[in-house]
């Protein structure tokens, strides 16, 4: 897989990344801003997101963004991550300008009032309830991340830590972020679709170009400190059954522990033919479901493990059985054709993710984020390039029980709000 | 902005037995996915979770091979399969890289034409779908969806049966044989091919499924059940304690996706809650902050299609929200939809549809809606060609026509307080 581009930086900082896929009529156009909920101050976390919301308030020459869009068959979306804020449109050839227009112009003048932002606080809270307050398991992130982050802002969810803090933010703040973050020299630009660089760098200067430079501060974050301890912790809710999570801190994206991190995850959990699969849902029941993964981060992140017990299983016991899966593979290598496997579903689901003008444009903008897109046409050798040893080697390193977080999710027993019966009430 | 329907247009070959075998070659990516089709929905069951079971554990145990062994191939391979229980259809895809089609092609033979349905892994299944039942019990739009089916088809018609605790403990690896016996049949059979492939993937596939040995009765596509639909108007209201959100549904029986109706009903439907800056979304979400999201949709059932509004809203606000949406109907009903907005309107739907079919993959996903529609791309050049005439005036008669209330199935969960306390009394509570 090999994905070209050409690449310029405008005079104010403005990196511009364009790839020319001449197989679709939309082009897609990707603006990734460098700052995420980790730059957020602790007592106001969730910001990074409620500001994203904003970013569609309107702004100087354009009050309504999502519909200067709709008139021309674009579409547009965004997100947000404890990493990065991700704006991303898509929109036939012959409007692209419009694009360039509409996104440069809440680069530079973004119409805030209080009242938008009281509407956006409001739909920014039913969207945490939605995803995390009112799901069944849906706040094991909230409590996960502070159980394994003592000082390192991965601590919180980009949703926050509730929604107390999501109410507190004042538009003074949002002025405040905007300033210091919303700035051509703290962003990437990626266009990808039937385009030439040359007319793409073009219209970056001319859109782009004149946007002052901004003046962040130097990105100084906590840095979490080696865990030297088992922790564990319990908590009860009202959900059916139990769930057990475990976290273990690797090292960054692009440390190549994460590769070889990503692949240990497939050897537990990816298909119906990985262990953790096989042995612990099929063979000895212990439990529903059970995954384990890599949380991708670009500062020091996670390896997870994440389960969902069958019923009468005791915590120890279903703990146990991860624990012996993790063990076996620190201490016997993983036999050749098995290790083949899960390289043969990576190169399969890099080539998914990689097939669109839109996913393309995103990976690259990425990439670049990072420091170097080039990167991205290097991850398969990268996976290839590991060896059996290299994975027994990382996992004895860093899947210890001293370098572990452990979440036992207790059901409560209480068939509370649960409602199974179909009742029909006039 | 116009689309090309011929993209849309596959070229259909026919396999020895007379499968439909619609192809979409494109030599630009290293990819081939392959679809099987089959009439074998839920529709067809005759005990709950049959058909959805039987779907489910396609190739979990092969006359030739153990389901682990099964998976184990299909994995090494880098292949990925899902698997599609639906009302109408059920569908099995399979998806890998060119250049290992070869060896996974007999893999998809023995999915599609030699599951054996063991017990050991129906009981897996069960173990699974059964957790998914505790969970969603505990989900507010889990639970208003439930009860949405089940109110406006009623219990007894095939698209409003649900799932109960005895249904867990009542399905029987027989159950399936039969199923997979009677439904799984070339006559039932559809399948869709596309990506990176050569002529001798296409005769492979003739000689694995083109073959007279899996005949069977063709299922029934024409006739719908024979129940009555209950009275219309129902209004459903499920407390669920302490939830911090209402899941508000509302919807109808909408007229067949043939007729000539559709098309005009069709844009009633995205101007109020089709896209993101439809009436609804402007309303709800983005002048008074009740939710994250909202929207009107239809679910192309085949024997009788639904409209429906969904959304989760502030638990305190679900009267308000179900009040707003009603006035926004009558204004549909009442005043002209003003010239610039379905000038937005055609613009966003058109622009929706194009990156919706923009890929060979997303071009060729769209076969299975064609064949439960019994129609082709023509289904959505109609549709165009009735959004880009329509007449502000044929959207109100339109609106009128169709959203007619006293037909609407109205359902909440977990809506603050019951339905007669009053609207903004009922306080949330900090929840579990």
């Amino acid at each position: 897989m090999q994905i070209d581009y050409e690449e310029a930086v405008l005079d104010n900082g403005l990196r511009v990344l364009v790839h020319k896929d001449d197989t679709t009529s939309m082009v897609a156009f990707n603006l990734i801003y460098d700052v995420g909920s980790k730059d957020e101050d602790p007592e106001k976390t969730g910001f990074a997101h409620l500001f994203e919301h904003l970013m569609f308030s309107g702004s100087k020459h354009v009050k309504d963004f999502d519909m200067e869009l709709d008139r021309v068959g674009g579409s547009n979306n965004a997100f947000t991550n404890n990493d990065f804020t991700n704006y991303y449109i898509l929109i036939p050839k012959d409007s692209l300008e419009v694009a360039f227009r509409i996104e440069s112009d809440r680069m530079r003048n973004l119409a805030i009032t209080q009242k938008k932002l009281d509407i956006q606080k409001g739909v920014v809270i039913e969207e945490f309830k939605e995803r995390c307050l009112n799901q069944p398991y849906g706040d094991s992130d909230l409590l996960v991340r502070p159980l394994s982050y003592k000082r390192h802002p991965y601590a919180w969810s980009t949703i926050g830590k509730n929604v107390e803090q999501i109410e507190s933010v004042s538009l003074q703040d949002v002025k405040d972020f905007y300033a210091t973050y919303y700035k051509p020299d703290n962003a990437v630009l990626t266009v990808a679709g039937p385009v030439e660089a040359g007319e793409i760098f073009e219209m970056s200067r001319k859109w782009f170009g004149s946007i002052p430079k901004g003046n962040r501060p130097e990105r100084n974050l906590p840095v979490e400190p080696v865990q030297t301890e088992a922790r564990k912790e319990s908590v009860v809710r009202n959900v059916p059954a139990n769930a057990l999570y475990k976290t273990y801190h690797v090292s960054g994206r692009l440390s190549d522990d994460f590769y070889v991190f990503d692949l240990v995850s497939d050897i537990l959990s990816n298909g119906e033919s990985s262990r953790f699969y096989t042995r612990l849902v099929k063979e000895r029941k212990l439990f529903n479901s059970v995954n384990a993964y890599v949380s991708g981060d670009i500062e020091p992140g996670l390896f997870l493990v994440s389960g969902f017990l069958e019923e009468g299983v005791g915590f120890e016991a279903a703990e146990a059985a991860v624990d012996e899966e993790i063990a076996r593979l620190a201490e016997e290598e993983i036999p050749e054709a098995e290790l083949q496997k899960v390289k043969n579903k990576v190169e399969a689901a890099l080539l998914y993710s990689n097939m669109k003008a839109m996913d393309k444009a995103m990976n690259l903008g990425y990439f670049a984020l990072m420091g170097d897109a080039s990167v991205l046409n290097k991850e398969d050798a990268e996976y290839r390039s590991i060896q059996a040893g290299d994975m027994k080697e990382a996992v004895a390193r860093c899947l210890r029980q001293e370098n572990s977080n452990t979440l036992y999710y207790r059901a409560s027993g209480n068939a509370g709000q649960a409602c199974l019966m179909e009742e029909e009430e006039e | 902005m116009r689309f090309d329907y011929d993209k849309l247009r596959p070229r259909v070959r026919r396999l020895a037995n007379g499968i439909p075998l619609y192809v979409f070659p494109d030599s630009r990516i290293d990819l081939v996915r392959l679809e099987f089709i089959f009439e074998a929905g839920s529709f067809y069951q005759s005990k709950i979770m049959q058909a959805g079971a039987s779907c489910y554990l396609l190739g979990a145990g092969t006359e030739r091979y153990a389901s682990r062994e099964f998976s184990e191939k299909l994995d090494y391979y880098g292949a990925y399969i899902e698997r599609y229980p639906d009302r109408d259809q059920s569908s099995i895809v399979f998806s890998c890289m060119s250049r290992y089609f070869d060896q996974v092609l007999p893999l998809c033979e023995e999915a599609v034409r030699h599951s054996i349905y063991p017990e050991e892994e129906l009981e897996t299944y069960l173990r699974k779908e059964h957790r998914r039942f505790l969970v969603n019990a505990r989900k507010v739009s889990e639970v208003s969806r439930r009860a949405f089916y089940s109110t406006m088809f009623g219990l007894e018609h095939p698209y409003g049966a649900v799932v109960q605790e005895p249904d867990f403990k009542a399905l029987e690896p027989g159950d399936l044989r039969r199923f997979y016996k009677q439904q799984y049949v070339a006559e039932n059979c559809s399948i869709v091919l596309a990506g990176n492939f050569t002529e001798a993937h296409c005769k492979a596939l003739d000689d694995a499924f083109g073959g007279k040995d899996w005949s069977g009765a063709r299922a029934d596509t024409e006739h719908g059940p024979q129940v009555p639909l209950p009275p219309a108007g129902k209004r459903v209201d499920i407390p669920m304690e302490g939830s911090l959100q209402a899941s508000v549904r509302i919807g109808m029986p909408v007229c067949s996706l043939k007729s000539e109706d559709f098309p005009y009903f069709k844009v009633v439907d995205y101007v109020l809650g089709g896209y993101f800056g439809s009436r609804l979304m402007r309303n709800i979400r983005e002048e008074k902050g009740y939710t994250y999201g909202i929207s009107s949709y239809v679910i192309p059932l085949r024997f009788q299609p639904v409209w429906m509004i969904s959304s989760e809203v502030r638990a305190d606000s679900a009267e308000q929200v179900i009040a707003e949406i009603g006035k926004e109907i009558d204004k549909l009903k009442r005043k002209e939809v003003p010239e610039d907005e379905l000038d937005l309107v055609r613009h966003a739907y058109m622009g929706d549809f194009m990156r919706e079919l923009d890929g060979t993959f997303e071009i060729a996903e769209r076969m299975k809606f064609f064949i439960s529609i019994g129609q082709g791309p023509e289904f959505y050049e109609r549709n165009e060609a009735v959004l880009f005439s329509i007449t502000p005036g044929q959207i109100k008669e339109a609106a009128r026509k169709f959203l007619d209330k006293d037909r609407f199935c109205t359902v909440t969960a977990g809506a603050g307080g019951s339905f007669q306390c009053a609207a903004g009394q009922a306080g949330t509570q900090p929840g579990a």
